[in-house]
């Protein structure tokens, strides 16, 4: 297809500056203040040119002109208007030239995202709904400057969920290839093709050379029209001058249209001159046609997985069958999840299937938060796993970068429901070989409806690359003669369809001796007949170990690196104390010393020579922890021994908890207590460190986390009836937040202790602000518990 | 700029983890080693600065300097350098991921964090000091939330250096620079030279033995 070259306009920013615009003063502020200085630089632009100009509206969010005394809608209106304003003028003064369009510029909001900042997605989403809502007067929508995918996501959506309008997209790189969140080009171009932008590209921060190899890249991960806006070189560290001429600029921009770049523009330091320049320079060209190879990928802004060999789903973040996973939902306790998330991906997951269904929780919304919670110690890719339709729906809204979607099946209800949502978040789907009248006994028949789920992503204009099939597991020792067929009809998936095949092995071997030997000879045999995306538990040995040799037989571990690194002259482990033979090791010692491995083996021994949970907890766990505190005190060990004796009572109290969920004998709880890091406030590792020390006194500790608003402590400390209440705050600026958080809790009228803590806090302060307690460090955390609640 | 940071103070690290003599064991040395290999790993150190002139009463033309602490730093300065620097979100996401399994990892690279940001001031300085040439001095660091500098600066000076898009590093709506491991800094540039105010234990060659500091005090200098 050949493509015309368009032509976008420059730097508006440098031209007002050159204007006399007071640096540190919002542009947007003179489309009220001064508009014809506005229209006269657009029609700058359009004279050299510019068949795309940007409003001036790139920094025209709440965010940014609430602190001017600027109202945005008004900025927004009037900046769309200027340039509406020079392309009429332009157009009756050039009655034969084509009528130029009016882009509605949005650039980053200013402040992070959660989990690097405080803004929540859905705010950034709204806020960019609002720019969107006022500048419906413009031609088309233009996302520049951006550096953080998330934020481009909500941006993305909010334009295709309030208009209908094209939308552009342009990122800044830095000369590594990645922006400033360790976004890649390819994760760029994976996520935007998928929610379905019309062109993107570039802008800012480099010149036209530097962006070149970026550029390139690009072009070879996209079919989508590409955007370069480059600066005029780079600026002088001294003066802030840009480097290049307009003629020099022209010449380095022409090599682009051969790249398939089809919309050319400036940025930074470029002028009217620039772009008449680049006009003159392009004349003649088109954007060259390439070729992009189709690729299967998933992917986070800084994790890209391309499924070119065996790719490893973890299946471990999942309830069903898990009574201490089910008791860690229903309690919100995220942190068990986490440790599954952190877990796998340790082990070698490449993709995470996240599945939160529970009757009793309402799935959705925990959907949304487990997403979010993983996306926070973790860039795995995610596989949103639910029968729930609106749980799909909000996990890939939330999820940052390219997700699988598990599942669908041949039932054509549910492919008309599921794949329209699969489609807009641009998401890969799981197709299982069943229907609604089960699943078949033959491959053929399972192979029939794969085909049927085919056909159907393919005319939602879900591409084939993006279609996995789960020829679905059997048990072998209650059907024996359908593993072959599972087998089978993948290998028919995988040669007559094209498509890559995922299943879940570990089912095969249910009611067998030696599972492990069952479930690995099939997950060989299976590997060897097309599943490369395998749902397994990576924290099994056998498996990886399956997974690592058959790399290695069939090719895919060139060298056999991969397998050579995993099994010899591995990189030492982080040094263990090792326990010496000539003492024996006690389950205290092992706390005081700080051996995870030991204290969660002697529990196990503790546990099952018939010594109650509440004994260990009590008669051993406790003491040994008040030694340490001891040592502690009095400076005998610093802080790292104090948090590993923590850490290896807490791996007895994981024992304990999952032995009593799975009796469901209670609980060893000696009280909850709620923990908070203050509104506005972000410091949260002292209020971990006292969470992870206090809960190994057996206290359950409620953990709501950092930048908590007030009204969220007052309602939780009264819906869990939680009567001893502590609040961190580390900076001047934020005490303020404490106090009220304070005042609301004793307004509330709910009966509380509160005890607070804080590098800034004094005790003298802690009690004017009404506090019961002051804690200097974790230890003295502990103390107020116990006074309080024994 | 990006910066290629080699190394930091270890015995930074260790102040900031309230060490105060006592025996380090093996496994507590490795966990530091390996914290500050991870650190350097994971930082994507970049800073950018200013340099503006001074309007003497002790403001700027374009950031109100409010309280007594710096027009005392800059007493003998004609030019000020508004600096940022931060090590990126990479640290942030291993010390969230190491909270989940291993909060003693956290706790420790969280302090090689304070650590290595300190460091890139360093660089900082001495990049500023090269490009001012010799005959100029330098005063101390000093960054809003200190003294009676007011934390609320944060954001006029985050803009005024154009930090969102030259180094990626934005604040909050409560003044908090984000990501965490970042610093902002007014430097005095003056004709004479400068006192530096005492830098810490950890650059103190006392610091393994100190009896003060074993107590948990300090000598008294600051």
């Amino acid at each position: 297809m050949q493509r015309t070259l368009c032509y976008l306009d420059g730097a508006m920013g440098t031209m007002l500056q050159q204007a006399g615009l007071e640096t540190g003063r919002a542009p947007e502020t003179l489309n009220l203040e001064n508009p014809d200085l506005i229209v006269r630089t657009h029609l700058a632009y359009l004279e050299a040119g510019a068949q795309i100009i940007y409003a001036n509206t790139f920094g025209a969010n709440r965010e940014k002109l609430a602190r001017e005394g600027v109202d945005t809608t008004e900025a927004i209106r009037a900046g769309v208007a200027c340039a509406r304003r020079a392309v009429d003028t332009f157009c009756a003064d050039h009655p034969d030239v084509d009528r130029p369009r009016v882009a509605l510029d949005i650039g980053p909001i200013g402040r992070l995202l959660e989990p690097y900042g405080t803004l929540p997605f859905e705010e950034a989403y709204d806020i960019f709904r609002e720019i969107i809502e006022v500048g419906q007067d413009a031609d088309l929508i233009i996302f520049e400057t951006m550096t953080d995918l998330y934020e481009v996501k909500a941006g993305v959506l909010a334009a295709k969920e309030n208009s209908d309008k094209p939308v552009f997209v342009t990122m800044t790189f830095e000369p590594n290839h990645r922006t400033f969140t360790g976004c890649s080009v390819d994760a760029m171009c994976t996520v935007l093709d998928g929610l379905g932008v019309d062109a993107l590209g570039v802008n800012c921060s480099l010149g036209p050379v530097e962006l070149y190899p970026i550029v390139e890249e690009m072009s070879r991960l996209t079919a989508l029209p590409l955007i370069v806006k480059a600066n005029a070189g780079l600026p002088d560290p001294e003066t802030g001058a840009y480097s290049i001429t307009p003629d020099d600029f022209a010449r380095e921009m022409a090599k682009f249209p051969a790249l398939g770049v089809q919309y050319l523009g400036g940025c930074c330091g470029t002028s009217p001159d620039c772009i008449r320049e680049l006009v003159r320079a392009t004349r003649g060209q088109t954007a060259a046609e390439r070729e992009v190879v189709r690729r299967t990928v998933v992917c986070t802004p800084t994790e890209t997985v391309v499924v070119d060999g065996v790719r490893v789903i973890g299946e471990r973040i999942n309830p069903t069958g898990k009574k201490r996973f089910q008791q860690a939902l229903r309690d919100g306790d995220l942190d068990y999840v986490l440790g599954q998330a952190v877990e796998q991906a340790d082990a070698g997951a490449h993709i995470l299937d996240v599945n939160v269904g529970l009757p009793g929780v309402d799935e959705p919304s925990m959907m949304v938060k487990v997403v979010k919670a993983i996306q926070s110690v973790t860039d795995l890719p995610l596989q949103i796993d639910s029968s729930n339709q609106d749980a799909l729906e909000a996990g890939l809204r939330v999820v940052n970068g390219k997700a699988i979607v598990n599942s669908v099946n041949g039932e054509p209800e549910v492919l008309a429901r599921v794949l329209p949502i699969v489609k807009k978040y641009g998401a890969a789907v799981i197709g299982l070989a069943m229907d609604q009248n089960g699943i078949p006994a033959t491959a053929e028949e399972r192979f029939a409806i794969a085909e049927r789920i085919l056909n159907a992503a393919l005319s939602y204009g879900i591409p084939k690359e993006d279609v996995f099939i789960d020829c679905l597991t059997l048990t072998v020792s209650a059907e024996q003669d359908k593993a072959v067929e599972t087998l089978r009809a993948m290998q028919m998936v995988r040669d007559r369809l094209g498509l890559h095949c995922t299943l879940g092995v570990s089912n095969i071997s249910f009611g067998l001796p030696n599972r492990s030997l069952i479930t690995t000879s099939f997950l060989t045999l299976a590997l060897s007949y097309g599943l490369d995306l395998p749902i397994v538990n990576p924290n099994t040995p056998a498996i990886m170990d399956t997974i690592r040799a058959f790399n290695v037989l069939y090719n895919h571990d060139k060298n056999a690196e991969a397998y050579i690194a995993a099994y010899s002259g591995q990189p030492a482990a982080p040094v263990q104390p090792a326990a010496s033979q000539a003492e024996e090791t006690t389950l205290p010692r092992a706390v005081e010393k700080g051996l995870k491995d030991e204290a969660r083996r002697l529990t196990v021994n503790l546990l099952a020579s018939g010594k109650s949970e509440l004994d260990i907890v009590n008669e051993l766990l406790i003491p040994a922890l008040d030694v340490v505190g001891g040592r502690f005190e009095r400076g005998e060990i610093f802080l790292p021994q104090l948090i590993n004796s923590a850490g290896a009572a807490q791996e007895a109290f994981e024992i304990i908890r999952t032995e009593m969920a799975k009796k469901g004998t209670g609980t060893v709880s000696k009280g909850k207590v709620i923990v908070a890091t203050v509104k506005g406030d972000i410091h949260d590792i002292g209020k971990n460190i006292v969470k992870t020390i206090v809960e190994n006194y057996g206290y359950r500790v409620i953990d709501l986390g950092r930048d908590v608003p007030i009204e969220t402590v007052v309602e939780t400390a009264i819906r869990e009836d939680v009567h001893l209440i502590g609040l961190s705050a580390l900076m001047t600026t934020t005490l303020a937040n404490m106090d009220e958080t304070i005042k609301a809790l004793r307004a509330s009228g709910h009966p509380c202790k509160i005890w607070v803590g804080g590098a800034v806090l004094t005790p003298e302060y802690a009690h004017k602000m009404g506090a019961d307690y002051y804690a200097r460090d974790a230890r003295e955390s502990v103390d107020i518990c116990r006074e309080v609640l024994g | 700029m990006n910066l290629n940071l080699e190394t930091f103070n270890r015995k930074e690290v260790l102040q900031y983890l309230r060490w105060t003599g006592s025996e380090i064991p093996p496994e507590v040395d490795a966990l530091i080693d390996d914290c500050m290999a991870e650190t350097l790993r994971v930082s994507e150190p970049r800073f950018i600065y200013r340099i503006l002139p001074i309007d003497w009463e002790a403001h700027t033309p374009e950031l109100a300097f409010v309280g007594q602490d710096i027009p005392n730093m800059l007493a003998d300065s004609d030019r000020v350098v508004l600096l940022a620097a931060t090590l990126g979100g990479g640290l942030e996401l291993a010390i969230r991921r190491a909270q989940v399994r291993d909060m003693s990892r956290a706790v420790v690279l969280d302090c090689c964090g304070s650590a290595a940001i300190e460091a890139v001031c360093d660089a900082a300085e001495r990049e500023i000091q090269s490009a001012v040439g010799e005959g100029v001095y330098l005063t101390d660091r000093f960054s809003p939330g200190y003294g009676d500098l007011p934390i609320l600066l944060q954001d006029d000076f985050v803009r005024l250096v154009d930090a969102p898009r030259r180094i990626g590093l934005t604040v909050t709506s409560t003044h908090i620079l984000t990501p965490r491991k970042s610093v902002t800094a007014i430097i005095g540039l003056a004709n004479k030279p400068q006192t530096k105010r005492f830098r810490g234990c950890a650059y103190c060659s006392m610091f393994e033995t100190c009896a003060f500091r074993k107590a948990g005090k300090t000598c008294g200098r600051e």
